[in-house]
């Protein structure tokens, strides 16, 4: 029988369908206004691509910060632990994940076992997510948010950005464009301010190895790059960086069908 | 208003002979209609009305709010003391003259004016316009202090009794009421020498220090006052103290280690501080605050005895530093919602290791017994002493790990969460959730901010508990 795991985050809501440990189908679609109406979208893409309806679902397991709104699940669970079991189902070393999502940012520690010991979050400010390289995209006129990255790599002078507020940075990028600043450093130096806030953020549990760069952020080759340059060790990225939530609260249906 | 004060225990009498007062009282403060609907529903809410001891701890506030209001217009000499620390030591001029009024008027304040009638903030833009402005590390409790006299809910003390015993906001603050003012400022002190290993043995120079600073500060308030601090008036300061303790103790121990939690740690917080650290003299020359004790204890045994409680048995339990206040939603959601049980805090009970202490006072000066209050909790002594003792409580209370949730402006607090965190963890296997807030001022955190953090800490705990992560 299948399960169903609903990860329904601030930028991105995704569905990911499981049986006896196999993925069926998954399915990534924008959250948007209407949570609801993004749970249901997405359920019926993932059900398709797995070819199923949702009479064959035994149980769903919701999470992320839209998971109290999503009606067809049986139960709810924050994201943190959804995200620990879907990470370490897929790359079973894991001791530590750094996730940046559309709204907010997450260093988890893990224990041997990969039951999660410890963790933190952003609290106060989006300057360490997804939400801030968008804000700068835009400012910086690149067109798609799936540019920047490999942009940014091409620079040879990382201007240096603030890192303690999206709005200030934002206009700190102006004013350093109006200086003549090009659009490659600035964007170089916008990857290295988030990376340097998700770390300071970080100190807060202990990074062990096999630390797993996850959300939807981690398909962004030069906030990895920036990441592993300021943490000095290396980041694993799964092949589908995005549903690792869902696949945890999949992975967690399974053990209540 | 009626309505209201019922919920409380007020007598038809009561309400009949105070009726002028309490009208008094509530416009002096801006109280009005639509305020009293929302502390009915407040109440209602949050507070467990069921139990008729917490009723009656609760109609104990609202008395003392009531008084402190109108302590000014009633002819008093007004002395305020300081929270957390100086109350203890205040309990000597407490009950020295039926003409001298003196409270930690920010407990009151907080726990009334914020818990029940939702309007803290009106008292904390006050404060902002005298150069206190908000997130800029001033401490939200103090802040209360001082809006509350700029607006004149509370009157402008005869004296102000500081201390930088634990923080050094506390006297600032009172130094800027003495500008503003002009109101006499009476300190006492400490030297903070307590060290590690030492608790909960009192450090001899903090202990003769403070002592001697209390002795000073008495002599000058009898002074500023017009009232001599008589050796009688010290007698039945120390009785009132110890009393109240050792009730508060009594409750404390008999429900900490119950499962399921019988009481909601907001009502434990309410009667903690009846207790320990306001100075009420007619709750305690009326016998009030025992009476209510007595009652709580009974309807706790009932509800064990009946296997109810506020969250379900075998919920994950935490220890806390101190409950959530001004914003009765977060610990509302703590427990209620997210089915943490919290069982034991910081600041309502005195372990073993200091009871000892707490309730000896042979041979010894009353400032000196005072001070000892004070220098034995682990909470106060050294970070140390801290770390120990929330070792203690998580152990005492069965609990599964500690919650502490501090509050970002208060100096003394934030700046070791990450430090007592680690030594927890690693030391003694303790899983901590070190998360920012602010008890005293609820503008920058909210419930569903923190549901996120709080839901995961409580996933975490319900995991090692049930051994079900699998």
């Amino acid at each position: 029988m299948a399960v169903a795991g609903v990860d329904v985050g601030a930028a991105t809501a995704k569905v990911l369908i499981l049986e006896s440990g196999e993925i069926l189908g998954y399915s990534i679609t924008l959250t948007g206004a209407d949570i609801k109406k993004s749970a249901d979208k997405v359920m019926e893409q993932a059900l398709q691509k797995a070819g199923l309806s949702k009479s064959d679902l035994k149980f769903t397991i919701s999470t992320g910060y839209g998971r109290n709104f999503v009606d067809f699940a049986d139960r709810s669970m924050s994201e943190i632990l959804c995200h620990a079991r879907g990470v370490k189902f897929l790359i079973p070393s894991v001791g530590s994940i750094i996730d940046i999502g559309g709204q907010d940012s997450k260093a988890i520690e893990l224990e041997e076992d990969g039951r999660v010991c410890n963790f933190v979050m952003n609290d106060k400010c989006a300057a360490g997510t997804g939400r801030f390289l968008e804000v700068m995209a835009n400012v910086l006129e690149v067109g798609s948010i799936d540019k920047i990255g490999p942009l940014a790599l091409k620079s040879r002078n990382h201007a240096r950005i603030s890192n303690t507020c999206t709005i200030f940075a934002e206009t700190e990028v102006v004013s350093l464009r109006a200086q003549g600043w090009n659009r490659i450093d600035l964007l170089a130096g916008i990857h290295d301010a988030i990376a340097s806030r998700v770390v300071t953020m970080a100190s807060g549990i202990r990074l062990k190895d096999d630390a797993v760069f996850t959300g939807g952020v981690a398909k962004n080759v030069a906030v990895k790059k920036a990441l592993e340059e300021e943490m000095g060790k290396k980041l694993l990225v799964p092949d589908e960086p995005q549903i690792t939530g869902a696949l945890g609260a999949a992975l967690r249906a399974e053990g209540f069908a | 208003m009626e309505e209201l004060l019922k919920l409380f225990n007020f007598s038809e009498d009561e309400i009949k002979s105070e009726k002028d007062r309490i009208k008094r009282a509530f416009k002096k403060a801006g109280i009005d209609s639509a305020d009293i609907e929302r502390a009915k529903l407040n109440a209602r809410k949050y507070l467990d009305l069921e139990l008729e001891g917490m009723r009656k701890i609760y109609g104990i506030w609202v008395r003392e709010f009531i008084d402190l209001v109108l302590a000014g217009e009633e002819g008093k000499k007004i002395v305020y003391g300081i929270y957390p620390t100086f109350p203890t030591a205040t309990d000597a001029l407490m009950v020295m003259s039926e003409d001298v009024y003196v409270t930690s008027p920010e407990v009151v304040l907080d726990n009334v004016y914020g818990t029940l009638f939702g309007k803290i903030n009106r008292l904390l833009r006050a404060a902002e316009d005298h150069g206190m402005p908000p997130a800029r590390a001033h401490c939200s409790l103090l802040q209360a202090r001082l809006g509350a006299i700029e607006l004149g809910v509370m009157p402008v003390p005869d004296l102000l009794l500081a201390t930088g015993f634990f923080c050094d906001q506390a006297p600032e603050i009172d130094e800027l009421i003495h500008r503003i003012y002009d109101v006499p400022v009476v300190y006492t002190d400490r030297c903070m020498v307590a060290g590690a290993g030492e608790w909960p043995d009192i450090n001899e120079r903090e202990d003769v220090y403070l002592s001697e600073t209390i002795e000073e500060a008495f002599e000058e308030t009898g002074k500023i006052i017009d009232h001599e601090i008589t050796e009688g008036d010290k007698d039945r300061g120390a009785g009132f103290l110890v009393q109240a303790i050792l009730a508060h103790n009594g409750l404390a121990e008999y429900k900490m280690d119950k499962d399921p939690c019988p009481i909601s740690m907001l009502d434990s917080y309410n009667f903690a501080f009846l207790g320990c650290a306001t100075a009420m003299r007619r709750a305690y020359e009326n016998n009030e605050i025992i009476k209510a004790h007595e009652m709580l204890l009974l309807e706790m045994r009932e509800r064990v005895e009946e296997g109810k409680g506020v969250v379900e048995e075998g919920a994950p339990r935490v220890a806390i530093n101190i409950p959530n206040w001004v914003d009765p939603s977060l610990q509302y959601m703590q427990e209620k919602e997210i089915g943490l049980a919290v069982p034991i805090s910081h600041y309502e009970y005195f372990i073993d290791k200091e009871i000892p202490i707490v309730t000896s006072m042979e041979g010894m000066s009353y400032e000196r017994y005072a001070g000892r209050v004070m220098l034995a909790k682990g909470i106060f002594h050294s970070i140390d002493a801290f770390i120990d003792y929330t070792k203690d409580l998580v152990e005492a209370g069965n609990c599964d790990g500690f919650l502490w949730e501090y509050p970002f402006s208060c100096r003394p607090l934030a700046i070791t969460p990450y430090m007592v965190k680690k030594v927890l963890e690693e030391e003694y296997g303790i899983p901590t959730l070190a998360l920012e807030g602010d008890k005293y001022d609820s503008r920058f955190y909210s419930a569903e901010q923190q549901r996120t953090r709080l839901e995961t800490f409580a996933e975490i705990l319900r995991e090692r508990k049930e051994k079900s992560w699998q």
